[in-house]
């Protein structure tokens, strides 16, 4: 029993290690962590953090 | 996890006065005879958590979740009906009120409740008859649907559903920008110019000091950045205007090279919306279907949003539970599931097509915002002309097909190939005007061939970084889902391995030596999305399903049963108790042995409500759990009490009471004689008193000398009671005597009756305790008479 989990300990556990899955951008780990836990992760809310991300990356390069 | 010390019901289903059951924690098993209010019990139980009774909530009983069934019809327009729950976790006692309005609220609320209440709502307690089957012979989606929902897998679903829709859409981004075409198309055009392969900055930085080379201009440079320096210096020498203007016809001749093959995709995309849509508009059953998700979705998105403050539905504006009311949108939009798959492909066709307008339309906008446009009006009407042609897509694909807006065909949207080519034409004519003019200046010529050489080159890095950074959004979004999948998979799987050992385990219990077995729940999957649950078993060792095809009813509902208390098991982290209201009623002789059997020693340590109509049964379970600390209860009903607890002998016991402290010796003898029979009756129960055989009904008429013949002989072996003085003084007593002769009338003198009334009470205090609140009984195995704790022991000598 001790290793069945609900899906909302499922979730809080994957988001918990989201940052350590091999291939996963640390600034999109953090962002969707951050949306997870404000209990915001739609799919607008993640569009429109991405394409914030985005712009900043491409800002970061000009400067 | 908390249990119940006390239940008070009052003007809910057939309970009219109140009724109160002091548990203090401890199982009960109720009978009564069918309408004599037992689901009473159940029913307000579960408005208290649920604020509905499930099974009143059809549309056939009542529409208002089952409410207006559930106050009892002869109350008074001012009379409120309720329930009080007191737990054994004191702080969560509250009182559950429902007005003649059908208005339910709870007395006491604070935080701590309200999370309990929320919690509790999600748990299983609460197992009927008539629910018995629907879990096993459920279609293997619901099955899915309702299991996700338990054991709260359905927003998994929903977070993996989320996850791959971004992912597909930064790859849609990612196909539809074309990257490599654009940088492709801007390399040739540096090798065309430059008559060399630029593949790095030192590679462009030697070409331009090549061209620097053939000037009068003495400058070189090392790194691109100085490029701008350089191109001062030959500005100083001359007019640098053919050149910027030279570079924005290129910008634009690059930009439409191979446009055409973007307008076919556009086409081919814009075919693809227009067919789905039209199929909808033309199939009004799927139109207004859609029309009730998007409604529903609306009301849903603005619940979950939390826009609204009021407890009333945002559609029809009536008093309702938002909770409950989010509740049904669910359910109802579960319902409507196969539309919901139609509107999501719909809604994805028609992003990806707005997203794939918006690139082109942005590229035409940047090309028009160009101040060299100025130089070339015609070409600056035909980049409008095209501009207005994509609108005229985007106003297409903005109309709310569900206000069945007509949408244009393909063919009324039509971009002339021709016009393309007119562009591309019109700026290599003027590319090839101003190299005339540049040949016969070589610092002109020099000039525009470096700036536009860098342009390229900076554009073919822009276009690199911008692809490079979807590409790693795209990658790690795609570790993101393939990981989700896999914790969701193991997640699920772990938990159906451990679900499948628990029912196997119940359901072998309930039904040991037989050829049904090895019950496994396994997911299906479609489209790699898990699709439903299945359950095999092991049938005369093969595997077999489903099992309702095999099973007869009362082995499926062993198998219900099975369910719910694996269910209640695993997921109940609140309340350790759960209500069985008549559900045994399909079950043969030997299963409901063993139902009783696996109550009685695998979940004693949960309290049971039992309610039932089976008296056999009643008597047979009622033996099973003596000295386990049950209570045993009949209810009843009467048209002017409605239903009740049958509490005679405590009630005798209290007008016995009353009658002696108010010195009313009247029928006291014969009252206090009822009283004793009862309570030997009880306690011959209790301590396995051996009797003679007797069929039937004469079984519960056996004369009182008899059974305390019977109780003496079972002190006989037990020192502490054998010569107790609380046993002599009541068994030898003149009392006792008269009690042999069960049919004379009593004849005993008042004090003598006080004293054997105190007798009495002194009997049932040595033989009850005070912390476990049980009789003790007489235990088989250990041949020994003690409580359910165990502080009240007498032993063998």
């Amino acid at each position: 029993m001790n290793d069945i989990k609900s899906g909302k300990e499922i979730m809080d556990d994957f988001f918990s290690q989201l940052d350590k899955i091999p291939g996963v951008d640390q600034e999109i780990a953090k962002l969707l962590v951050e949306l997870y836990k404000t209990d915001s992760l739609t799919e607008n809310n993640i569009i429109n953090s991405l394409a914030e991300l985005r712009r900043v990356e491409t800002k970061n390069d000009k400067d | 996890m908390t249990k119940i010390n006390k239940l008070k019901i009052k003007g809910l289903r057939g309970i009219k006065k109140e009724l109160t059951l002091d548990l203090s924690g401890n199982s009960i098993l109720i009978y009564g005879d069918n309408g004599s209010g037992k689901s009473s019990i159940a029913d307000s139980i579960e408005w208290f958590y649920k604020d509905y009774v499930s099974h009143l909530s059809t549309g056939q009983i009542d529409n208002k979740r089952g409410l207006t069934a559930l106050r009892n019809r002869e109350l008074n327009e001012n009379e409120d009906s309720s329930l009080e729950i007191i737990f054994g976790d004191s702080k969560l006692n509250s009182t559950k009120v429902i007005n003649s309005q059908l208005k339910s609220s709870f007395v006491k609320k604070d935080r701590d409740f309200d999370e309990y209440i929320q919690l509790s709502e999600k748990e299983n307690l609460f197992l009927r008859f008539r629910n018995l089957e629907r879990f096993i012979i459920a279609s293997r989606n619901d099955r899915l649907t309702d299991f996700s929902s338990i054991i709260g897998f359905e927003e998994i679903l929903k977070k993996r559903r989320l996850f791959k829709k971004i992912k597909n859409g930064i790859f849609d981004t990612l196909r539809n920008r074309d990257f490599d075409n654009e940088i492709n198309k801007r390399r040739s055009h540096l090798v065309e110019h430059l008559n060399e392969a630029i593949t790095s900055e030192s590679t462009l930085v030697n070409a331009i000091n090549k061209l620097l080379a053939t000037t009068d201009i003495t400058l070189k440079i090392s790194k691109i950045v100085e490029v701008e320096t350089v191109l001062k210096e030959i500005e100083k020498k001359s007019d640098n205007k053919l050149s910027e203007i030279r570079l924005f016809y290129s910008d634009v001749a690059i930009a439409f090279e191979g446009f055409e093959s973007k307008i076919e995709k556009l086409e081919s995309m814009y075919e693809d919306y227009y067919k789905k849509s039209i199929s909808l508009i033309n199939d009004k059953g799927k139109l207004n279907q859609l029309y009730i998700i998007q409604l529903l979705d609306e009301a849903k998105s603005l619940i979950q949003n939390k826009n609204l403050t009021n407890n009333e539905c945002p559609l029809c504006l009536q008093p309702k539970d938002l909770k409950e009311l989010l509740n049904e949108l669910e359910k109802r939009i579960n319902e409507l599931s196969d539309f919901k798959k139609i509107k999501q492909e719909l809604t994805s066709t028609k992003s990806s097509l707005k997203q794939y307008l918006d690139s082109l339309i942005f590229m035409i906008k940047t090309l028009t915002a160009n101040k060299n446009i100025i130089h070339n009006i015609s070409l600056k009407e035909k980049l409008d002309t095209l501009g207005i042609k994509l609108q005229e897509y985007i106003l297409e694909v903005d109309k709310n097909i569900l206000e069945e807006l007509e949408i244009k065909k393909q063919e009324g949207l039509l971009i002339e190939k021709g016009l393309i080519q007119e562009i591309i034409k019109a700026c290599k004519q003027e590319i090839k005007e101003i190299e005339k003019k540049l040949i016969t200046n070589s610092t002109h010529k020099t000039h525009s061939t470096i700036s536009l050489s860098c342009s390229l080159y900076k554009e073919i890095n822009r276009l690199e970084r911008e692809k490079s950074i979807l590409q790693n959004q795209h990658e790690s979004l795609e570790n993101i889902y393939n990981e989700f999948i896999k914790k969701q998979k193991e997640g699920l799987e772990n938990f159906l391995h451990y679900f499948s050992q628990e029912i196997s385990s119940l359901y072998f219990f309930m039904n040991p030596d037989e050829n049904a077995n090895n019950f496994k729940l396994t997911t299906t999957l479609k489209d790699d999305e898990f699709e439903g649950l299945s359950i095999e078993f092991r049938f005369f060792d093969k595997t077999a399903f489903p099992p309702h095809k095999y099973l007869s009813e009362s082995h499926i509902n062993c198998l219900g049963i099975a369910f719910f208390l694996a269910s209640m098991k695993a997921f109940n982290k609140k309340n350790k108790f759960f209500i069985l209201d008549d559900v045994i009623s399909s079950f043969d002789t030997k299963h409901r042995l063993r139902f009783g059997l696996l109550l009685r020693e695998k979940f004693s340590d949960y309290q049971i409500i039992i309610l039932t109509h089976e008296s056999q049964w009643f008597h047979i379970f009622s033996n099973m759990i003596k000295g386990a600390g049950w209570i045993i209860k009949e209810i009843k009903w009467s048209p002017t009490e409605g239903s009740y607890l049958d509490e005679a002998e405590k009630e005798l016991g209290l007008h016995i009471e009353d009658c002696i402290s108010k010195g009313n010796s009247r029928s006291l003898g014969n009252d206090i004689r009822k009283y004793l029979e009862g309570m030997i009756k009880k306690k011959a129960q209790l301590l396995c008193v051996q009797v003679d055989y007797l069929p039937n009904n004469r079984n519960a008429s056996r004369m009182p000398g008899e059974l305390i013949s019977g109780l003496k002989g079972r002190f006989s072996n037990f020192p502490k009671l054998r010569r107790n003085e609380v046993i002599e003084r009541l068994l030898l007593s003149n009392f006792i005597a008269t009690l042999e002769s069960h049919d004379n009338e009593i004849d005993i003198k008042d004090p003598e009756l006080k004293s054997t009334w105190q007798f009495i009470k002194d009997f049932e205090s040595l033989f009850f305790c005070i912390d476990c609140k049980s009789g003790a009984y007489y235990e088989k195995t250990k041949k020994v008479i003690n409580c359910k704790c165990g502080k009240v022991v007498f032993t063998r000598e």
